[in-house]
């Protein structure tokens, strides 16, 4: 069956000035009318530029993008849209002030509705809505799910006649269950004739939802295969990786390092957390899993310091810390990688080095008389990345250059290289690829040695490739306990929380 | 990108040299002279450019006021008021302490500096305890006490001899130094150029420094990472208070000698566009304060010598503070505009 090209980019290059970074040095890529097209690639492979290359928002030095079989020139955004394609960036773009139905007219001039039928126009947003079921119209952006603000996204693509849908690792904040409506809403919409490429670090996944994928290496187009003629080791090969197993050490259990009796947070009259008791030992990586936001992510808020707790206590080691500010606590050792990366574990308008030295331009060596040595402090940032092999070009650069996978990586590289006793980490691998996954899974296993960590998450794979003993939230409240040993697969999961929900 | 940032303060400096030959050759009768006067008059002898340097020491001080709230991500819209009040204040400490000792200049710019600086911490408080807008409340506080400094020269400590609202002279002793005789140019010049140039390095080099630059640019990373965001808050509403209320302290030690009301004229609010106009940096400050106080010398010397109104220079002064605001506004959604992945 050979269906009909919709997009095709010929030998695209891409160099970004003044690093002088290759990011595309001969990527090729054709999207299909009515089929899923899945991208893949190590970090810093250049997918998203590719993408955003596709959508206008920036210019090839080299190459070719056709559309309908004709060549075109984007500009800016808007002419990518005019051809019907809308990329969903990875942190969406939505204005949390706003209620849903508002944004999904953002950027749109009224008054091109009624050049259309008005009525027609409605019918179709609320045919719309129903079909990606989109109730809550009336509420409030800034207090949904990630995997409603997804859709939402996608309504506001598909409003603009997005014939073309560019998703950038849409599955990055998304648990299991959302995953799987995430990727029931994009099956529906390939049968009403969309072209969808979307961008992810799974492969497996890709597999699966994929009618076709695509594997960028080093900027260049290496496999361009339909899925059924591929498996999961070619993939992988291409992207450049040995497929390795994962070395587990097993480490000893030693003193007990963190313990909860009873903590209770409340927001207004919602109770986030409700009496949650649990200890943890040197030596142990803890999951916190959650199938949505069921709290596992405000309890690391409230034991790095937050949030105060409406009741119940936190010791660290022999100390009360409850009281103690963020600054005291991350001094007795304790880290903490937010959810949101690009607005709180980053500053995007500061370099690579103002992010790195967050958590020790205070302290002795690097501070003295209250002024900061930039030479040793740019030298521990240089050991750091080197140590985390983050790509960059140089530390001067401004951090937002770096891509996705890159500044994940830099942020664990920050709180891991303190050698903390405790990591408090949400989501810690999302947007990492296969590689790195593993690596960062071995350093976990290093910090066992001296630390432990707790590792808040809405992915069960992540819980389950990353834990010895998964905390099962739900509500609030902390349902069950799981060894992750005798378990035989994630989905486990799913079942147990479902089994008490 | 790094040329657009030099040319654009450049391109606002053109515009407004432009727009004010228009108008001044538009209303003038004699157009060749006014605009002769007006560009040149300041650089025609150095008692005029003296003068000119002297105009721009009050808004060195109320530039780098506003450039320190910038720096943390506060605004400081009471600068006038802080100015204008502080400055009253410490006249009249300086007409009860014994003079001709540097310790009692220093200890009235030491009130000054106190007083401004608690006018501004008041608005970072109300921030900080009730979430009101120090962008409102500072405007409004400084308004009142605008107010209640000219009842301070109206009332209790006008000198009844004196033909306006002011107070006694200072005695000579205490004053400031002047540098070019006659002109009114005094040393006070240089300490803001100093506290400039101490600023800039601290935002470079200090812990306070990337702690006010990381607030700035994230206040959720920075409290996340243990930074305490309030404290840099109020340290910053502080020091800007403070610093405004040295620079009208320092315009009456070096050029009037008493505190006179209305003496501040706008200085306080042209802080934050000559902060602006050199995009917050602290080590430009002086050449866009020098550029504001050189429109300012013109337009009264080619009022002097022949008689254009001198409110034409108020409103260029309004035309460049649009255009910087403009720009500034602009950047920001620039900036939001670009994205990540
Ligand atoms: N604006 C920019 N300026 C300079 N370099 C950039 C810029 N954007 C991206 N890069 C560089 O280009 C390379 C490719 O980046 P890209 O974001 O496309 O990678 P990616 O495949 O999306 O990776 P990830 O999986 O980590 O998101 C990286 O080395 C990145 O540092
Ligand atoms: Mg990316």
């Amino acid at each position: 069956m050979r269906s009909k090209v919709i997009v095709q980019l010929l030998n695209v290059q891409k160099t970004f000035h003044p690093s002088g970074v290759r990011a595309l040095r001969g990527a090729n890529l054709s999207l299909e009318v009515g089929s899923i097209h899945a991208l893949l690639g190590a970090n810093g492979a250049g997918k998203t530029t590719l993408v955003r290359i596709l959508a206008g928002e920036l210019q090839p030095d080299v190459g070719k993008i056709f559309v309908d079989g004709k060549v075109v020139d984007f500009r800016t955004p808007k002419d990518a849209m005019r051809h019907g394609i809308v990329l969903v960036h990875q942190n969406l773009s939505l204005v949390d002030e706003l209620t849903v139905f508002e944004n999904l007219f953002l950027g749109r001039e009224p008054r091109r509705l009624f050049f259309l039928d008005k009525k027609k126009a409605e019918d179709e947003i609320g045919k719309l809505c129903e079909k990606l079921s989109l109730v809550a119209l009336n509420k409030r952006v800034a207090d949904l799910s990630m995997a409603e603000k997804q859709k939402v996204e996608i309504a506001r693509a598909l409003i603009f006649g997005a014939r073309v849908l560019l998703l950038d690792e849409p599955t990055a904040y998304l648990g299991g269950s959302e995953e799987e409506r995430l990727f029931e809403l994009l099956v529906s919409l390939k049968r009403t004739g969309c072209a969808i490429l979307f961008i992810t670090h799974d492969v497996d996944q890709a597999l699966k939802i994929a009618d076709r994928v695509t594997v960028l290496r080093e900027g260049e187009t290496v496999l361009s295969e339909e899925t059924s003629k591929l498996n999961v080791q070619r993939v992988i090969e291409a992207m450049g990786f040995r497929s390795s197993e994962p070395s587990s050490v097993c480490a000893q259990v030693g003193e007990e390092l963190l313990r909860i009796s009873d903590l209770t947070l409340k927001t207004g009259k919602r109770l986030v957390l409700d009496r949650v008791s649990l200890s943890v030992r040197q030596g142990e990586t803890v999951g916190l899993f959650g199938l949505g936001n069921d709290g596992q992510f405000d309890l690391l808020e409230v034991l790095i310091g937050l949030r105060n707790p409406s009741s119940g206590r936190i010791f660290f080691q022999t100390c009360d810390i409850t009281q103690l500010s963020i600054r005291e606590r991350r001094r007795l050792g304790i880290a903490y990688v937010p959810k949101d990366r690009l607005k709180e574990a980053l500053n995007l308008e500061g370099s690579i080095l103002e992010n790195a030295i967050v958590n020790v331009y205070r302290e002795k060596p690097y501070a003295k008389f209250g002024l900061l040595n930039w030479d040793l402090l740019k030298r521990y940032t240089l050991d750091m990345l080197k140590d985390f092999e983050v790509k960059t070009v140089s530390v001067a650069q401004p951090v937002r250059t770096l891509s996705g996978g890159n500044l994940q990586r830099l942020i664990l590289a920050r709180e891991l290289f303190q050698r903390p006793k405790l990591l408090l980490a949400c989501r810690p691998t999302s947007g990492l690829d296969v590689r790195v996954q593993d690596y960062i899974a071995q350093r976990l296993q290093q910090l066992k040695s001296y630390g432990c960590a707790l590792i808040a998450t809405n992915d069960a794979e992540e819980a389950f490739g990353l834990c010895d003993r998964i905390l099962i939230f739900s509500k609030g409240k902390l349902k069950r306990v799981l060894h992750t040993e005798g378990l035989a697969e994630p989905a486990v999961l799913f079942s147990s929380v479902g089994g008490e929900a | 990108m790094t040329h657009r940032k030099v040319l654009s303060p450049i391109f606002t400096v053109v515009v407004a040299f432009l727009i004010c030959a228009v108008i001044l050759g538009a209303t003038s009768r004699q157009p060749r002279e006014t605009l002769r006067w007006f560009f040149l008059g300041p650089f025609s002898n150095l008692y005029y450019f003296g003068n000119m340097l002297a105009a721009s020491v009050p808004l060195i001080f109320t530039g780098l006021a506003a450039c320190i709230a910038f720096s943390a991500g506060v605004f400081n819209l009471g600068l006038e008021g802080q100015y204008y009040f502080g400055a009253i204040v410490g006249t009249i400490i300086a007409l009860s302490v014994p003079t001709s000792r540097l310790s009692s200049t220093l200890f009235v710019l030491v009130v000054s500096f106190s007083v401004g600086g608690l006018l501004s911490l008041a608005s970072a408080l109300l921030k900080l305890e009730f979430g009101f807008s120090e962008l409102i409340s500072s405007f409004m506080i400084g308004q009142i006490f605008i107010y209640v400094g000219d009842f301070m020269l109206n009332g209790p400590f006008r000198d009844p001899e004196a033909a306006l609202a002011a107070t006694r002279y200072l005695d000579e002793g205490i004053g400031l130094a002047k540098i070019l005789p006659p002109s009114n140019l005094h040393v006070g010049y240089v300490i803001g150029l100093t506290l400039c140039l101490v600023f800039h390095f601290v935002r470079k080099h200090s812990v306070m420094g990337y702690e006010f630059k990381t607030v700035k640019e994230n206040p959720r990373f920075a409290k996340i990472h243990g930074i305490k965001v309030e404290k840099i808050w109020l340290l910053a509403m502080l020091l800007s208070g403070g610093v405004a209320a040295v620079g009208g302290m320092v315009e009456i030690l070096g050029v009037y000698g008493r505190a006179v009301r209305g003496f501040s004229h706008g200085n306080g609010f042209n802080g934050i566009a000559v902060s602006l106009l050199v995009r917050n940096d602290p080590a430009l400050i002086f050449l866009s304060a020098l550029f504001f106080a050189y429109l300012e010398s013109g337009g009264e010397i080619a009022s002097l010598m022949v008689q254009t109104p001198p409110e034409i220079v108020r409103l260029v002064q309004g035309i460049v503070f649009c255009l910087v605001t403009a720009e500034f506004l602009f950047r920001r959604s620039e900036r939001d505009a670009d994205s990540v992945a």
